[in-house]
């Protein structure tokens, strides 16, 4: 999965999301995009899936502009409850699994039971941390080439951050996917992440392999976060 | 046909409800009739003007309901075309419209019959209230179809002023609102050109009236009453319209809206 960010700019009316953002991204793996609130996560994946236009600048996935029709080959993960609340568990799972031509149904099933998803509870009806489960099943089970997740670990209990981060690793094939995880808890992703982004003011400040990052700097990424920050990255 | 399942589920609890009003509403004109007043004529008023706005209110709901309950991020990253998301909405809209309207013609068929029962001294020839049966029985699939046409011009309206907003914020909405009155102003203006369309007579619903109701047709145009005709022509160009729209709002959700 390649990705090309040329000199991107996203406003939200004067304000920008992200400024003159470029990127190159050529990898599999599981990739954290990590910044405070506000340094342009969530815009920044939104762009790779289409979800948003660049004011300026281009976005390319695998050479071609990302557009809203890319899902195909890129699967977005909101941090906001997106599921339709209506469906019980098993429906989403059945309903995920009759649109989305990469969707295994079996891995989604599998993964509902092994956190002990009720199947005929609705949606709107599960618990926070189930709806987060939920969506992981949902994301994990695409085998599209990219996976943006947008937070998935925000406002969830101890438990459930673990189970989340243990279902990503389980089932994401490394070899042949790219998963983008924006989140700004660091310290518990960072025994999972391949690569990092660090995002600040709406740029990315430092980017490159995790663990060449942590010996060329002799930091955690916790600290390198720390850094960034405070603005001397 | 599941995304066309999936909307039909998320809107079927607004359509019984519907459903139900306009059965109160029903009663509420067969009461009228019974009472010999003339509110039962208003009612029926609204019931048709409802659902002229059916369409447009339901599919904008339907639309902006993916917004408002925040599955527009699930929605929109479905890897399916554009079109289809945008027709399973309008399709299962649709099919509720249809329906609703045929309730509320076999409703309109009752109440007329019962009216002519109760107060055969209104319409005092009997040949009178049979014509007039006659007539909407006839008339029906027409004005039915009349309906459905106008329904679905005001609901593509406004489903491309939402798409236009969308994408490109007001100024989407606004390019929305010129391009609607510049269609509006053109149809009346090349009103020379729309004729050329005018082919292939398929009903003639001025014609059926005076025929039924055994009238001179020289009593219309007397009157300046215009024909009413439903022309193959027409029909043709406006399938072809929505088409063409339909293809817009495509190009409009896989490449330019933002969520």
């Amino acid at each position: 999965m390649k990705i090309e960010c040329s000199s991107v700019t996203k406003k939200y009316g004067r304000l920008a999301g992200v400024k003159e953002l470029d990127l190159h991204l050529d990898r599999t793996g599981i990739c954290g995009v990590i910044g405070e609130n506000g340094s342009g996560k969530s815009t920044l994946l939104k762009l790779l899936t289409g979800l948003l236009r660049p004011t300026e600048g281009t976005v390319t996935i695998d050479n071609a502009a990302a557009a809203r029709n890319g899902a195909v080959d890129t699967a977005y993960l909101s941090e906001e409850d997106a599921l339709y609340r209506y469906f019980s568990v098993e429906e989403t799972i059945d309903f995920m699994s009759r649109i989305i031509p990469d969707f295994n149904k079996e891995t989604a099933l599998g993964m509902a039971r092994e956190m002990n998803l009720p199947f005929q509870q609705k949606v709107k009806t599960l618990s926070r941390g189930n709806r987060a489960r939920l969506k992981i099943a949902a994301a994990a089970s695409r085998s599209a080439p990219l996976i943006c997740m947008d937070e998935p670990l925000s406002g969830l209990d101890p438990v459930v951050r673990e189970d989340i981060l243990q279902m990503i690793i389980r089932y994401i094939d490394m070899d042949k996917q790219l998963v983008l995880l924006s989140t700004h808890e660091v310290r518990e992703v960072e025994p999972y992440l391949d690569h990092v982004l660090f995002l600040h003011d709406g740029k990315i400040v430092v980017e490159g392999d995790t663990e060449t990052l942590k010996m060329e700097r002799q930091q955690s990424l916790t600290d390198i976060l720390r850094t960034v920050m405070n603005g001397c990255g | 046909m599941t995304l066309f399942r999936k909307e039909w589920r998320e809107t079927r609890t607004v359509f019984f409800i519907l459903q139900g009003v306009f059965t109160f509403l029903y009663l509420l004109i067969w009461f009228s009739l019974t009472q010999n007043s003339g509110w039962a004529f208003l009612l029926m008023f609204v019931v048709a003007a409802a659902h002229v706005l059916y369409l447009f209110i339901a599919w904008l709901w339907s639309l902006q309901g993916e917004w408002r309950s925040r599955t527009h991020w699930t929605w929109l990253n479905l890897p399916v075309p554009g079109w289809k998301l945008i027709t399973s909405k309008l399709a299962a809209v649709f099919s509720q419209y249809l329906l609703s309207l045929a309730y509320a013609m076999a409703a309109g068929w009752f109440s007329l019959r019962l009216f002519l029962e109760q107060f055969p001294a209104v319409l005092p020839v009997d040949e009178l209230d049979r014509s007039l049966l006659s007539f909407y029985e006839s008339a029906s699939p027409w004005i039915y179809l009349l309906m459905t046409h106008l329904s679905l011009q005001f609901g593509f309206a406004v489903v491309l002023l939402y798409l236009l907003f969308k994408a490109f914020r007001f100024l989407g909405a606004a390019a929305g609102v010129l391009l609607i009155i510049g269609w509006n102003y053109l149809t009346s203006a090349a009103e020379g050109v729309f004729q050329l369309l005018q082919f292939g007579e398929i009903v003639n619903l001025s014609e059926l009236f005076y025929r039924t109701f055994s009238l001179p047709p020289g009593r219309m145009m007397a009157d300046g009453t215009e024909n009413l005709i439903l022309y193959a022509g027409d029909t043709l160009f406006y399938l072809v319209f929505y088409a063409v729209l339909l293809a817009v709002f495509h190009y409009l959700i896989d490449r330019k809206i933002e969520a």
